[in-house]
Order: C-alpha cells, then structure tokens, then sequence
C-alpha cells in the first residue's frame, strides 16, 4: 500500500531528484530564449563585448520600439500581421475545407467517392517543397505574388486534418444522423448544429498545430514575396542578418525574435483552456 | 394519429433480399410489436415506415397517404432509437426542442410542449442537463421526450429497451405502455424481446426472415402459432418440437410441438425419459428430461409438485388438444 501511495505521490528523495531532473531540463532548453531576450535589452556594445551580459539591460523599450517601427527591412509591426494574416488564414482555411471535405466523404455516396477519398490521400505525399515549382508558377501566373491569397492558398488544403476529422465523424453514431433526419434537419443543419458543436475538441486542438505550422512557414513566403511588406517574421528575421561586412543589430533581431515567439506561444496556452475543458467534458 | 398500410412491401440491399413481401394494416391508435431474432428483417421494416430506408417495391401508406417518396420529417412520425441518439452537446431542453426549433415552432409554444412532456415523464429536474449526466433510463425518457413534443401521428420503437438493465426495462415497458394509451398515438414497436412483445402488442407480427410468419393477438399467437418458428420462437421455455414417429399413429417427418406447461410428469407416460437436470424457479420448476432419441424436452410445473432427482427415469404425457402438428416444411397443420 505504502508503495503504491509512493507511485502517486512521491515523498522524500526521489520528490526532489524528479524535480532536479525537470528543472535542469527546462533551464537547458530555456537558456538560449533567456540569452536572446538578454540581447534584446542591451545595446550593440553590450553584445559583442566579452563577457556576454546574462542579466537583462536597460535598452528593452528602445530596442524593441526600434523593432516594431522600423526593424532592419521592414517594421517587425508589419511582418508580425503579414503572419499572423497567413497563419489564421492557413488554420481557419484548412480546418474548413477539411471539416466540409469530411463531412461529405463520410455522410454522401456520390459517384467516385472512392477517388476522391483516395485523391486527398494521395496530396499526403506532396508537400509543398516538392510541388515547389509548378505552385509558384501557378501563383505567379493568378498574380498573387505578394499578396495574402498567394501566402495563404497553396498551403490551405490538407490530407491529414481531413483524415482526423474523417476518422472522429466515423464514430460519430449513424444514429445520430438519423435522428437528425426525422427532427427535419437538412444535411448542412445537421452539420452545423451537431457535428460541428461535437468537433470542437478536435478543431481546437487542430487549430493549434495548423496556426504553428502557418506561423512557421519559412520556404514558401520567402519565395513569393519581393515586397517587403508582405515578408512574414519568420523570414524576415533570416533576412535581418548582415550579408557581406554590414555589422548586424543584434539587438533589434533578438527583439524580434523575441516577438516572434510571442503570438504562438499565447495561441498554446490559450487554446489549453479549451483543450483542458473539452478533455474533461469529453464525450460520446 | 392515423393508421399505417403496409402493402407487399419488399426490400433488397443489392442482390440480396431482406423482406419478402409484407402486409399489415394497422389500426388508428394501435400498438403493434414485430418480434423476430436478430437479423430477420424487423428493424429494416421499421425504417422503411421512418423513411430511413428506401422502399424496394410495395406501398407504405400513413393516415392513408401513400409516403414512399417522402422524407422522414414530412411523415408524422417520431422515433425513438436503440442507443436514444441523444444530441451529445444539447441540453435534455435542447434535445426536446430540437425539431420544433427547426419547424419554426413558435419559442412560447416550444416550451409550452416541451414543459408538458418534461411533466409527463417527469423530467423536469433534468431540463438543463446534459445527456451524459443521466442515467440510462433517463436518456430513455429523453428520448421518448423528443418522439411526444413533436406529436406525431405514429410512434416508431427501435429495440428502445435493450440498453437498460432487466429491472429498468420491466418498469420502462409498463411506462411506455402507458404512455402510448394515454396519448393513444398509433405505435410500431420493434424488438427481439418475446415478453416486451407479449406484454405491450395488441397486435403482434412474428418475424421470420424476411417474412411475417404470423399476425395476431399476443395470446391467439401463443395459443395457436402457424409455423413451427412462432411456436418455438414465442414463449419461454420454448415449445418442445418432438418427431411424430415417436408417437405411434403419426406420419414420420411431421413434429409435432408441446408447450412446457402442457406436460406432465407421471410414472407411466406417453414416453420414457430420464431427467437431464432441474431449475427450481421459486413459484415453478422447469425439468428438463432427455427422450430415448437423445433429444431433450422441457417440462414446467407448479413448485408444490415433487422435483424428480437427476439421473431418474420418469413417463411424460400430455392432452391430445395441446399437441400442435407441424409438417415437414415447418406450416401448422392441425391438432394431432
């Protein structure tokens, strides 16, 4: 009994040696976010004067107004929207077409149904670096080179999202449906009122991930944006560095750095809220 | 409320077919059960009434209207599933109103019908609730709660008692019945459960793939079944089917079956067996005996007879009048 109590809650010892283990790890991982908010709130001096200072300075409200207003290219005010513009539409589009694209798998028998299922299957194995060329060429040719249409668009349909929510509305009970049916809902009230207030778990979790994979694209807006003013921020930060003898400033590309860190973070732990209490409310 | 014609109604899924043609005129305010083991079709016909199935071929009238081509919700029907099919995310309000809401019932009266059903099935603590915070039995009032607020003209059963416990099912099965009289709304009931079939039919159909064996009062279906399948079906313990060639008189290859109660146990019978093993019940004993042949037969007597030991060789007889003759293809032929 004494044992089985220990395996809840440890006492003693071991209580403080798990504890140890975990914060060693957190430091080391949390020490370089700690060195580049340092960074971010000394002066140029500061930095490339050994020893690097561990404990922040006094530059935090200049460096980071540097940023937001001017930054290096363009104002990291700027990039932070242009991203959060792609990573909201890249989350938002995807988890609507999937969730529609689902709905119909699952719930029509329409001729080819089987193709179609086995089409967005198929879009599994190609991922954006490998359509790489022919997508741009397609963009380039709508004209929507440097805009949020050509941000947004090549990344919004996606297998796996479809594949989660085909697979949840499966053990979604038929006779649910039917019962839907005989209370006189039409296919779309019924997906509205009931499957989608059922999904909400899975698209909060969902957003989550997608609003991160938006926010980290990197290749493809590097690729189709010239205009400074569509750069996303984590591009723009790449293209902060110096190229040739300019000497980089530092602490306006920790700055942003620092804020670009900010909007997925906040995404994370707000979405846990509603994680948290979907698990506890989980049902059937 | 209205009466349902059911007219040579056929159903194939594919190649394969299902229901083989059935005929049933139900009465307005009727309480028909079809009864059947598990795959004979009975659910099918039940959702071709709902409109959930498509009919095959024949004709499924209601209130004498002819609704093949209609949708379930332009039927005047409710239904109440096996599994209750209740809206996870709604509340017990919410789950009720939910059909009124979508016929554009007025907000007063949606909560005038839903208040009267709540109060008929006394719900009215659990209105905010969600499904998952009830009980099986609750979600079983629920759902009935959601079959009477849109007052249909027929009420249609899907094995509604199976996911509750013995217990909860005898009291839900009184409930129903009582509910469907008071409401004497026309009712179609579906289940495999003999005795919930006995209990709440004025009129039952007996199921047997496909094929609606028989057609009648609880009672003249237990007393005079028409096929070897309903007299072996209804009842518990089932009818003894013994081979007539053991009784001499009769033509081998026809069956001839007994009902438990029918027999009784004496020391010279109509045939010698011996006692297989005894189930004292409490208030009757059920002795099951091994024939000569090797085939076993029940037999079921008042609990102030002796018990006769395992192992006992014991005669059996019965009255000529309960001994029901099948032929060979399992059709009622007549007394012996």
């Amino acid at each position: 009994m004494a044992e089985r109590n220990g395996m809840v809650e440890k006492r003693g010892a071991g209580l403080w040696l798990t504890h140890l283990g975990l914060i060693i790890g957190v430091l080391f991982i949390f020490f370089p976010i700690w060195l580049a908010f340092v960074a971010s709130t000394v002066t140029q001096a500061d930095i490339v004067r050994p020893p690097m200072p561990l404990l922040p300075g006094d530059q935090f409200f200049t460096n980071y107004g540097r940023a937001l207003t001017s930054g290096v290219n363009a104002p990291v005010a700027t990039m932070l929207l242009n991203s959060m513009a792609m990573a909201l539409g890249i989350a938002v589009g995807k988890i609507a077409i999937s969730l529609l694209s689902a709905f119909a798998i699952v719930y029509f028998r329409f001729p080819l149904r089987k193709l179609f299922f086995w089409l967005i299957f198929l879009t599994l194995m190609l991922p954006v670096e490998v359509r790489i060329v022919p997508t741009y060429e397609v963009i380039a040719n709508f004209g929507m080179l440097n805009s949020y249409q050509g941000l947004i668009l090549p990344l919004i349909a996606s297998a796996t999202a479809t594949f989660l929510f085909r697979q949840f509305f499966m053990t979604v009970p038929d006779e649910l449906a039917e019962a839907a049916r005989v209370d006189g809902a039409k296919p779309m009230r019924f997906f509205f009122d009931i499957l989608l207030p059922m999904s909400r778990t899975n698209i909060a979790a969902l957003f989550v991930i997608l609003f991160i994979y938006g926010w980290n694209q990197y290749l493809w807006p590097l690729l189709i944006t010239t205009d400074p003013d569509m750069n996303t921020i984590v591009m723009g930060i790449k293209q902060m560095f110096p190229s040739g003898d300019d000497t980089a400033d530092w602490p306006v590309i920790m700055a942003t750095s620092i804020l670009a860190m900010v909007p997925p973070v906040l995404v994370v732990v707000g979405m846990q809220r509603l994680f948290v209490r979907g698990l506890v409310e989980s049902e059937k | 409320m209205a009466t349902v014609t059911l007219q040579n109604v056929r159903k194939s899924f594919g190649k394969t077919d299902v229901i083989h043609g059935i005929d049933l005129d139900i009465a307005d305010g009727e309480f028909i059960v079809i009864v059947g083991p598990s795959g004979c079709g009975k659910s099918t016909l039940l959702r071709m009434v709902a409109g959930l199935e498509t009919v095959t071929s024949g004709e499924v009238k209601i209130g004498g209207r002819l609704v093949n081509d209609v949708e379930p919700m332009d039927r005047d029907i409710a239904m109440v599933f096996q599994n209750y099919a209740l809206y996870p995310h709604m509340s017990v309000f919410d789950n009720m109103a939910y059909g009124l809401k979508i016929a554009k019932t007025p907000r007063s009266e949606i909560e005038e019908r839903v208040a009267s059903a709540a109060e008929l099935l006394q719900l009215e603590p659990y209105l905010h609730r969600k499904p998952r915070e009830l009980s099986g039995g609750q979600r079983q009032r629920v759902a009935m709660g959601r079959a009477i607020v849109r007052k249909p003209a027929v009420f249609l059963f899907d094995e509604p008692l199976s996911n509750l416990d013995a217990k909860l099912r005898v009291q839900m099965r009184l409930e129903i019945k009582a509910l469907q009289r008071k409401l004497g709304v026309t009712a179609l009931y579906v289940t495999h459960d003999q005795v919930e079939a006995m209990t709440l039919a004025d009129r039952m159909v007996v199921m047997n793939s496909g094929v609606a064996d028989q057609i009648g009062k609880p009672l003249e279906v237990y007393a005079d079944p028409q096929t070897a399948f309903v007299g072996g079906f209804i009842g518990s313990p089932p009818t003894n089917f013994l081979n007539a060639g053991l009784i001499p008189g009769l033509a081998t290859g026809n069956t001839i079956g007994i009902r438990p109660e029918h027999l009784t146990l004496r020391a010279d019978g109509r045939l010698q067996t011996t006692v297989a093993y005894t189930e004292a019940l409490g208030a009757e004993t059920l002795i099951h005996c091994r024939l000569p042949d090797g085939n076993q037969i029940t037999a079921r007597q008042d609990a102030t007879q002796r018990i006769p030991a395992e192992g006992e060789s014991i005669g059996i007889t019965w009255n000529d009048g309960d001994a029901m003759l099948f032929d060979a293809g399992g059709r009622r032929t007549g007394q012996v």
